[in-house]
């Protein structure tokens, strides 16, 4: 009896506060009634991810040069990675998003269509730097055909790259390997030859992770073996990677003969992201996927001060049964958006802000920083990195927001011109082997609601067939489990969709 | 009948503030578990919201693995309450009968300082210890001739691994409590019991204990409100492919299936389910509290 | 001699205590001294040493960069703000909401008890509970964190438990007296409970200083974060796919195991403060058994 009185009383509470709650929900962001001059100061609040060490003090120089530069007042929200979906559906909720914002893909797909990001498409050739520095693949993505309602936030699409320890191909004196069977062998002499010379058997042949239920750092392979990136367009139809059970069959004979025999990291289904890079950089496997931006500046020094002689090279994409060869290949799926509510003068003022920061100007400002804060000029296009770089991190508008399509967009001034030139080569050589997936940015109703517990179901099966634990044969079931638990209307809705932006 | 209200009016005042938080800052929000019963869209707002009835349970109660979620769940919960629950006690009662007080008193410091640890990190150092490769106990097992256990990825490790990561953390940080109950223990109690000549066994059979059960019993009912929770962040980096079978349970499936979707409705739901779940678990357990003589929660 | 150690079962059992006790602070410490001493590491010394207690070659890079970051010291002032000020409110509306409902005879209360109880095991969630927050005007503002948290339902069942295992007997007297429930809880109650006020003081401040999510959720304005989002910051691996990498986070994982350090110690150092409370006993000798 008690009770019920109780949870009366409380239901009572809970629909008169939240009714009362809804009240002022409607109100749509719009104070500034600005007139066109765009000498007019104003007011321009932006969101955006952060990483490790956070978002910029508020009177950071660089804010005050953009401020000062363009008359406005810039107020920059970071909001941590992990937490930016969260904070993105609860300004949703409360109808209270910032006047220009990066949204993610899944928030950007589901929220495309209602009317709450501007179109920026017909803007663009109004403002030069947006129009020159961004590409075309990265405006259409997620896009219907004559709308963009986001600019892209760029990332090298064939970024990422194989790297193989050269010093301990010249001890084993082995060549390099250029197909899988090569890479096999060359990975097992790495595992069983010692090749560090320290008398254990403590070295792998290669190693990589499962994030998300997905191979990652193993791209390569994968593609070699002729499986797609998550899709593949065969013949006008998008096919998961799921249903190819020939190629995917033949990816785990490999796998599971690389595991049983030791050439491969035994902790790799509990790698993360970071773990095969680290253990290349603590000298304990010999093949793995490194980015070449941290490459010279943060992998190799960590390797020789390790083992001085260490030697990184690069290593192409192996070849597969077929001739296939591929490398990790990302699409550009996050976009910066503008608040479509807002006073339509201010929209055109954040407009001139993203072309200023992509203009010469610009650009050199949020990548670089200040001269004479940041850097120094010592000479011709000679520049010197000052510590206030380090310490004030001028350019994490450049890293973390906005930014050109800019394959040296992690490359500054004063670094060695070879050292860029020879990350830049790394991107040129990787872009032969693009490995796209054909339905980037694609997304279906059943997927969301069911896909990321049959793809969670089908890596627990694939797991089990490399480690031994399942046959060969559980592929194919696999397949049709993934199949009957949503895939079959997983590849329908997709298609549709993948018909409908064509 | 009039009395009683005037006698506790000065109660109420002192009750009205924390009332009033409750109401305002816990009930009010709970209009939201409607967003279960709901397709919740964020620009509609949360009544306005078109209903789908029990559609999110419906799917949740027919996910091929639901089973599978429901065992894991309760089981690490099991080992949770009748393992690592009596952890915190045993922790309380030895440092309570340790007569070196500089010693008690260094062991209490150390065994708090876990709790201040990330589970981001316990999970790093777990991999330096029992990674395959290059853990440091399969290092030790490898040199000295023994094969390498897969303490990481061999799913008979997990629950144990599991437990043990708990009590490691937790042990110390959850004896406060215990010892806080304890310090109110009248010491001359011990005295009297010397005199009559009981030993150690004796006075903390007797006394300690005895000092303890009323809190033990409370604790024990609150904790099994949280019988569906596992501790999200602590099984996720756990997780791996080849142990699922014993690692999936519903914190980490709502995070895959819903959060992470941005399937509001369909983690309301899911909270909702295992909030409802605990609450039958409170409600059996208080009754049984009461009729064994205990306070119970309400 | 034998009369001080007392009889061979007491032996026994003094060898089981000190046996379990020691056990205990060497499982606990292996692993924490790792962290620690890793800290101190370089991240070439840490990625390839596998499980180690002493690094071969100390740095203090990790620290280094902790207090070079504008950010750190900013956001560590916040926290000891967030802290102080959220337990202090916490402890107020707890003790008295609590020793109210300790009353076995107070009307109402098993309804109230109730209520406190099924917050413990439902809640509103996250977006309707930031709607409130919002009509009420507290977002971005440090009153969203402390009312929004201003009890733990967990701690006041317990504050509410220990309240009531106060004697009875030394109540009525103070009543007869003349003292009315405020003198009572003021002078008499709050006195004697100063074990279980320090536990839950502690608990509190700890919920506060660990606390991020709701910091990142109600405050837009980053400056008043407080440093466990600089540090969950620090903790989040980048997302492969993203270039996302800034130049300054070379010294890699021990700056992690720094960072565990830096938070944790003055939460470290109150701590041995703290016990004497709950060690001495603070129970004013009277008939409760």
């Amino acid at each position: 009896m008690k009770k019920w009185k109780a949870l009366l009383l409380i239901a009572a509470i809970m629909v008169g506060v939240i009714g009362c709650s809804q009240g002022g929900t409607t109100t749509v962001k719009g104070e500034e009634k600005g007139t066109e001059s765009a000498k007019e100061p104003m007011s321009i609040e932006l969101m955006t991810f952060s990483f490790a060490g956070g978002g910029w003090p508020e009177d950071h120089p660089v804010l005050k040069a953009i401020n000062e530069k363009l008359n406005i007042d810039l107020k920059i929200q970071w909001v941590p990675y992990d937490t930016y979906a969260q904070k993105l559906n609860v300004m949703a909720a409360s109808n209270e998003f910032p006047d220009v914002f990066m949204v993610l893909e899944q928030e950007y797909n589901k929220w495309r269509d209602r009317g709450i990001f501007m179109d920026v498409k017909p803007e663009l050739e109004k403002y030069s730097n947006l129009s020159q520095h961004l590409g075309p693949e990265g405006l259409e993505i997620m896009n219907p055909k004559d709308h963009y309602y986001g600019l892209p936030y760029y990332g090298t699409e064939t970024r990422d790259s194989l790297a193989i320890r050269q010093d301990w191909l010249d001890t084993l004196k082995l060549k390099t390997p250029t197909t899988v069977d090569e890479f096999y062998e060359v990975a097992k002499a790495f595992a069983t030859q010692d090749p560090d010379g320290n008398g254990q058997a403590d070295t792998t042949g290669f190693s990589f992770g499962i994030v998300n239920n997905r191979f990652v750092n193993i791209e390569p392979l994968v593609g070699a073996f002729g499986l797609g990136n998550d899709w593949s367009d065969i013949d006008g139809q998008l096919v998961p990677m799921q249903l190819q059970t020939e190629e995917l069959k033949a990816f785990a004979e490999f796998m599971n003969k690389a595991y049983s025999e030791g050439v491969l990291d035994k902790d790799f289904p509990a790698n993360k992201v970071k773990d095969s890079l680290a253990k290349l950089e603590a000298g304990k496997t010999g093949i793995a996927s490194i980015v070449p931006n941290e490459l010279y500046s943060a992998t190799i020094p960590t390797l020789q001060k390790l083992i001085p002689e260490a030697e990184l090279v690069q290593l192409l994409p192996p070849k597969g049964p077929n001739g296939k060869q591929a490398t990790q290949t990302t699409a550009m799926t996050n976009k910066i958006v503008i608040n479509a509510k807002i006073d339509p003068a201010k929209q055109q003022r954040i407009l001139e802000m993203l072309d200023y920061m992509l203009s010469d100007e610009g650009y050199d400002l949020i990548k670089n920083g200040m001269e004479g804060t940041h850097y120094k000029k010592t000479g011709d296009n000679q520049y010197e990195k000052l510590g206030a770089f380090d310490t004030e991190r001028p350019q994490l508008l450049s890293i973390w927001f906005f930014r050109r399509f800019d394959p040296g967009i992690q490359i500054r001034k004063w670094d060695n011109q070879e050292m860029g030139d020879k990350i830049l080569s790394f991107f040129e050589t990787n872009e032969k082997y693009r490995w796209a997936n054909p339905a980037a940015g694609l997304s279906s109703e059943t997927l969301i609601k069911k896909g990321a517990n049959i793809q969670q179901k089908w890596m627990e099966t694939m797991t089990q067939v490399i480690v031994g634990q399942a046959p060969f044969s559980a592929i194919d079931e696999a397949a049709e489990t993934w199949k009957k638990n949503g895939g079959d209307a997983i590849i329908k809705e997709m298609n549709e969709q993948y018909l409908k932006l064509q | 009948m009039q009395k009683a209200w005037r006698r506790g009016f000065p109660l109420y005042i002192m009750i009205a503030p924390g009332l009033l938080y409750f109401l305002i800052f816990r009930y009010a929000p709970m209009g939201g578990i409607i967003l279960a019963f709901k397709d919740f869209d964020p620009f509609v707002g949360v009544f306005e919201s078109s209903w789908v009835g029990f559609q999110h349970f419906e799917a949740l109660f027919a996910e091929p693995d639901f089973w599978r979620l429901l065992k894991n769940t309760l089981i690490l919960s099991g080992l949770n309450l009748f393992l690592f629950f009596p952890a915190p006690i045993i922790v309380a009662v030895l440092l309570n009968e340790a007569r070196v007080k500089w010693f008690a008193r260094t062991v209490q410091t150390v065994v708090y300082i876990p709790h201040f640890v990330s589970w981001v990190v316990v999970a790093g150092v777990t991999v330096v210890l029992f990674a395959t490769q290059d853990g440091g106990i399969n290092k030790l097992l490898a040199d000295n001739g023994f094969s390498r256990l897969e303490i990481l990825t061999d799913p008979s490790y997990f629950r144990g691994l599991y437990l043990f990561q708990n009590i490691w953390k937790e042990m110390g940080w959850g004896a406060i409590i215990f010892l806080a109950a304890l310090a109110s223990v009248n010491p001359t109690l011990y005295e009297a019991a010397v005199m009559d000549g009981a030993g150690r066994w004796r006075q903390m059979w007797h006394i300690t204990l005895p000092a303890l059960r009323t809190i033990i019993v409370l604790m024990f009912i609150l904790r099994l409100g949280q019988v569906m929770e596992t501790g999200f962040e602590h099984i996720y980096l756990l997780q791996n492919s080849l142990n699922l079978a014993v690692s999936d349970v519903f914190d980490t499936y709502v995070y895959r299936q819903g959060i992470l979707q941005g399937e509001y409705s369909f983690t309301t739901a899911v909270g909702l389910f295992k909030s409802v779940v605990g609450l039958a678990f409170v409600m059996i357990a208080n009754r049984l509290a009461k009729k064994y003589g205990e306070e119970g929660v309400y | 001699m034998n009369k001080r150690l007392g009889t061979k079962s007491d032996i026994i059992f003094n060898l089981l205590i000190y046996g379990l006790l020691v056990l205990s602070l060497l499982v606990v410490l292996l692993p924490f001294l790792y962290v620690f001493f890793s800290s101190f590491s370089s991240k070439s010394e840490y990625l390839s040493r596998g499980f180690y207690l002493f690094p071969n070659e100390w740095t203090l890079n990790s620290y280094g960069y902790l207090l070079s970051s504008d950010g750190f010291l900013k956001a560590y002032g916040n926290t000891f703000f967030i802290t102080i000020v959220g337990t202090l409110i916490n402890l107020v509306i707890t003790c008295l909401m609590a020793y109210g409902l300790s009353k076995s005879w107070l009307k109402g209360r098993g309804i109230l008890n109730f209520m406190v109880l099924f917050t413990m095991i439902f809640n509103g969630g996250m977006i309707p509970t930031y709607l409130i927050l919002k009509e009420l005007a507290l977002i971005d503002t440090y009153w969203a964190l402390f009312l929004s948290g201003a009890i733990a339902p967990f701690i006041l069942i317990i504050m509410r438990s220990f309240f009531s295992n106060i004697p009875e007997e030394l109540e009525e007297a103070a009543r007869i007296d003349g003292c009315n429930e405020w003198v009572l809880l003021f002078r008499v109650v709050i006195p004697l409970s100063l074990p279980s006020i320090v536990t839950i003081s502690l608990m509190y401040a700890v919920m506060h200083w660990n606390s991020y999510f709701t910091a990142i959720l109600y405050l837009n304005d980053s400056n008043k974060w407080p440093v466990q989002v600089f540090l969950r910051q620090l903790l989040l691996e980048s997302d492969s796919s993203m270039e996302t990498h800034i130049g300054a986070f070379e010294y890699g994982p021990p700056v992690k195991m720094a960072a565990v350090i830096a938070t944790a110690l003055p939460l470290l150092l109150c701590y041995p403060f703290m016990q004497k409370y709950f060690n001495k006993g603070m129970f004013v000798g009277s008939v409760k058994g």
